[in-house]
């Protein structure tokens, strides 16, 4: 149950770590946009991609972000991009990026190999952002930021400070729910019950055997949690104050900035079509 | 049967950050049909050590022998892990979280039918179980889930006794419990004691300890650093206020009424009615 | 003297044909310590729901602080009265030590720049201050109802409501829950707490004992009044105090003794 380490929040004092949350939303967004963006060339999206990927390192590295963990997730990706691989492989591409020919009636496109390649390298840029989204913010100032983001729908009547306090009271007992989950196996292992082998019928027994136990004490819980809410005061139509409250403060003015001043760079390259190859070509000639 | 342990380590998350070293070569024997008690601080390895005995947890490295089943790193590949779980029955703390059939009788007679018992045999077990728990016969067919807390626990705890295990473990079974409820229940395991199983039983109150135990093992820090009587753990100050464990009101008193003049001997002080009989045997001697 | 409670004919009952209480009375006066007791399934928790208003009461009345319990003054009550329940994981509602502490003062609208000192306070009055940033799942049952305490004390009540709040705790969590009340009475003579217990030794330091059976009043007075009815207590299953005990086996074996407690049986044992 423990092994479930992967994007989770990682404690430490780093700039990613301090900057506002809504900006580092911000920011994600803008950089995954970035990845779709398609530029004069191949080579030309290759290059961004690249730059984008150097960009994402250097973050991980700012924040201690371990890179091992990154290809911890790649692993179960691997598979996903053979797949695509051989499914772009079947389908006819694009004849002009050239082929190579097989057999009198088959040919590989290399477009196929491109547009994996793409995907590939898309995959990875989205994983590592979102990587470093949740390694360096808690899941508290994410729904913070959430909320943030979801005020304006306060006006069409959408509860959002009721989802914004749901979620965060779900992500509280995570945990708890996990380690219940752990003792209930070990308790029903105690009598018999095998949750690695057995035939079908009784696994389902097995599974039966965790569950209903599980859900009685979630419910157990939720009963006791509103209590204690009640208690002190929580009323969910009243107005209350806020604890955490996020501090916009100059660095993130400074990366925002950044980021933006990036982003319109990316948007011009895609709208004037610019090729550095082409380009670096016009200056040899 | 017999339990030893030989240099068992147990390490929680290795290889992780969270690394963490639960057990530290433990080598203990826990004697045939003994009524031994695990104290120590929350958090001091008694729960992850009586998980190694029907291998809930598996020992990092070092090894359990319980009945000549060792119980080793490699026991994954034992067939014989449900054999194990058959003589070493397990209740946890608040066991009535596990409680989930439709009516009480059938919840007993789960264990014996995953231990491949018919279905007749298995009714008959769960009723002779509870019968044991004291449990009557007009809440057999009510679902577990109507009963009042401490029938709910009586249910749980007939669900691993119906296993007829010839060693039980109980990880702190009065908790929660009042006072009427963990006495009776207390007296339950007394007589389950006496019909020839072997009791290990994880608490923090002195009271059954100095009352029930015939041994007492005492972990710190995931290590084993005595294993005495009951009495001899209030013998040295340091060792038992050092562990924070409350020195039970009999032993106090007759350690008192010593400093004053009487000869009590504390390994005769059990309870209240033994403490008694004690100063008036001293009563006697003026 | 002021009184804080008064629960006047109450009836209620979860389901329509149970009732936990017919008729309940009872009051609780400005400054008490007050100790609930009653075996599993007397009504005690029961009681501490009704008076911070958890359940509709059928019939009768819950006055506290002057103001009848209705569903209008109810938030207002509230305000007043803080609770600590059993189990310390259900009530721990912040992600972590700081936030929910806060949670209370963000419902009573306290303003963001005030909070942090109150915090920092209440978090070092249950001596948590070195865990605020501390998720529940690495703190021990003790500390998590420390912080409960923390977060309840916040809110400045005026009347504390411990329903079995240590019950779930290993000894050295129940000692530090109890030297911490303790502690808050001897700094707030004002206080007013009223504890729903097993522990019969907590009892002995009450100032009143009210002893709840079948969801009524059998006995209320001070421990020493109430622990005399040996029988009566028994009958109920209810604990009696280690001293008590002790007197009454010396003397069916023929030796007698007076005292009631412990230094006093020391010293008429050692004449």
């Amino acid at each position: 149950m423990n092994n479930i380490t992967l994007g989770k929040y990682v404690p430490y004092n780093s700039l990613i770590h301090k900057l506002d949350p809504r900006f580092k939303i911000f920011a994600m967004i803008l950089l995954m946009v970035g990845v779709f963006l398609n530029f004069a060339s191949i080579w030309m999206n290759f290059i961004v991609y690249g730059i984008l990927l150097a960009i994402i390192i250097t973050i991980m590295l700012v924040s201690h972000v371990k890179l091992s963990s990154l290809f911890k997730q790649l692993k179960v990706m691997w598979f996903m991009i053979l797949f695509l691989l051989i499914i772009n492989m079947m389908v006819p591409g694009n004849p002009d990026l050239g082929f190579i020919q097989i057999t009198s009636s088959w040919k590989i496109y290399l477009s196929a190999i491109y547009n994996t390649l793409y995907i590939a390298i898309r995959l990875v840029i989205m994983l590592a952002i979102s990587l470093v989204l949740t390694s360096t913010t808690t899941p508290l100032e994410l729904t913070g930021a959430l909320e943030w983001y979801m005020y304006p729908l306060k006006f069409i009547k959408f509860p959002v400070h009721e989802i914004a306090m749901t979620i965060s009271l779900a992500l509280r007992f995570i945990p708890t729910i996990l380690e219940e989950t752990d003792k209930i196996m070990k308790a029903q292992a105690s009598r018999g019950v095998d949750f690695q082998r057995g035939k079908l019928k009784e696994k389902i027994r097995a599974i039966i055997s965790l569950i209903i136990p599980l859900f009685i004490s979630a419910f157990q819980r939720s009963e006791d949690l509103a209590n204690a809410m009640e208690a002190r005061g929580y009323n969910p139509q009243a107005k209350r104050t806020r604890y955490r409250v996020n501090k916009w403060r100059t660095r993130d003015t400074i990366s925002l900035l950044c980021i933006l001043l990036f982003f319109t760079g990316l948007l011009t390259l895609v709208f004037t079509r610019f090729d550095l190859v082409v380009w670096i070509g016009s200056l040899c000639a | 049967m017999p339990i030893t342990f030989s240099h068992l380590n147990y390490v929680y998350s290795p290889k992780t950050p969270l690394e963490y070293g639960a057990l530290k070569d433990i080598n203990l024997e826990i004697k045939d049909n003994s009524f031994t008690m695990l104290v120590g601080h929350t958090g001091s390895g008694k729960s992850t050590l009586a998980q190694q005995i029907n291998a809930l947890l598996t020992p990092t490295s070092g090894e359990v022998n319980v009945n000549g089943i060792i119980v080793d790193k490699n026991v994954k590949k034992l067939k014989n892990i449900k054999e194990l779980r058959k003589g070493v029955g397990l209740v946890f703390q608040f066991p009535e979280y596990q409680l989930f059939e439709e009516t009480v009788l059938k919840d007993v007679s789960f264990g014996p039918k995953n231990f491949g018992v018919s279905n007749e045999e298995a009714i008959t077990l769960a009723k002779e179980a509870l019968n044991l728990v004291g449990i009557s016969e007009d809440l057999f067919e009510k679902s577990p889930f109507e009963l009042s807390g401490g029938q709910k626990r009586r249910v749980a705890i007939a669900g691993i006794i119906t296993l007829k295990p010839k060693v039980l473990i109980l990880d702190e079974p009065t908790a929660g419990l009042d006072p009427q409820g963990s006495r009776e229940m207390m007296k339950l395991f007394s007589k389950i004691h006496e019909s020839g199983t072997t009791i290990i039983m994880i608490t923090h109150d002195m009271d059954n300890v100095i009352r029930y135990a015939s041994d007492v093992v005492v972990l710190s820090k995931g290590e084993v650093i005595k294993t005495c009587k009951p009495y001899e753990l209030f013998l040295d100050e340091n060792v038992f206020s050092k562990l924070s464990i409350e020195e039970p009101l009999v032993i106090t008193m007759a350690k008192r009424l010593n400093q004053n003049g009487y000869h009590i001997a504390l390994e005769e002080v059990r309870d209240i009615d033994s403490l008694a009989f004690q100063i008036q045997k001293e009563k006697k001697h003026e | 003297m002021e009184k804080v409670v008064e629960v006047s004919h109450v009836q209620f009952g979860y389901t329509k044909d149970k009732l936990v209480f017919n008729d309940l009375n009872l009051e609780v006066y400005a400054g008490e310590y007050v100790c609930l007791i009653g075996h599993n399934g007397s009504g005690k928790s029961t009681l501490a729901k009704l008076l911070i208003g958890l359940n509709e009461i059928k019939s009768g009345k819950i006055t506290i602080f002057n103001k009848e319990l209705n569903e209008q003054n109810i938030y207002d009550i509230r305000k007043d009265v803080g609770i600590i329940f059993q189990n310390p994981d259900n009530q721990f509602i912040g992600a972590t030590v700081r936030d929910d502490i806060a949670f209370g003062l963000e419902n009573n609208c306290v303003p963001h720049d005030k909070m942090e000192e109150i915090v920092t306070y209440f978090a070092r009055k249950v001596n948590m201050e070195e865990f605020l940033d501390k998720e529940p799942g690495n703190l021990s049952g003790g500390q998590k109802q420390r912080v409960a305490i923390a977060g309840t004390l916040a809110m400045n009540p005026k009347l504390l409501i411990m329903d079995e709040s240590t019950s779930m705790l290993d000894p050295k969590g129940k000692r530090e829950i109890r030297e911490l009340t303790n502690e808050l009475r001897k700094e707030n003579k004002d206080l007013t707490i009223i504890s729903i217990t097993h522990d019969i030794e907590e009892v002995l330091q009450a100032d009143r004992v009210i002893v709840i059976n079948q969801g009524e009043v059998l006995l209320n007075d001070k421990p020493e009044v109430v622990f005399k009815n040996v029988e009566t207590l028994r009958n109920i299953k209810l604990d009696i105090p280690f001293s008590y005990k002790l007197n009454e086996v010396l003397n069916s074996l023929g030796i007698k003794v007076e005292s009631n407690d412990f230094e006093g049986l020391v010293k008429e044992l050692c004449q």
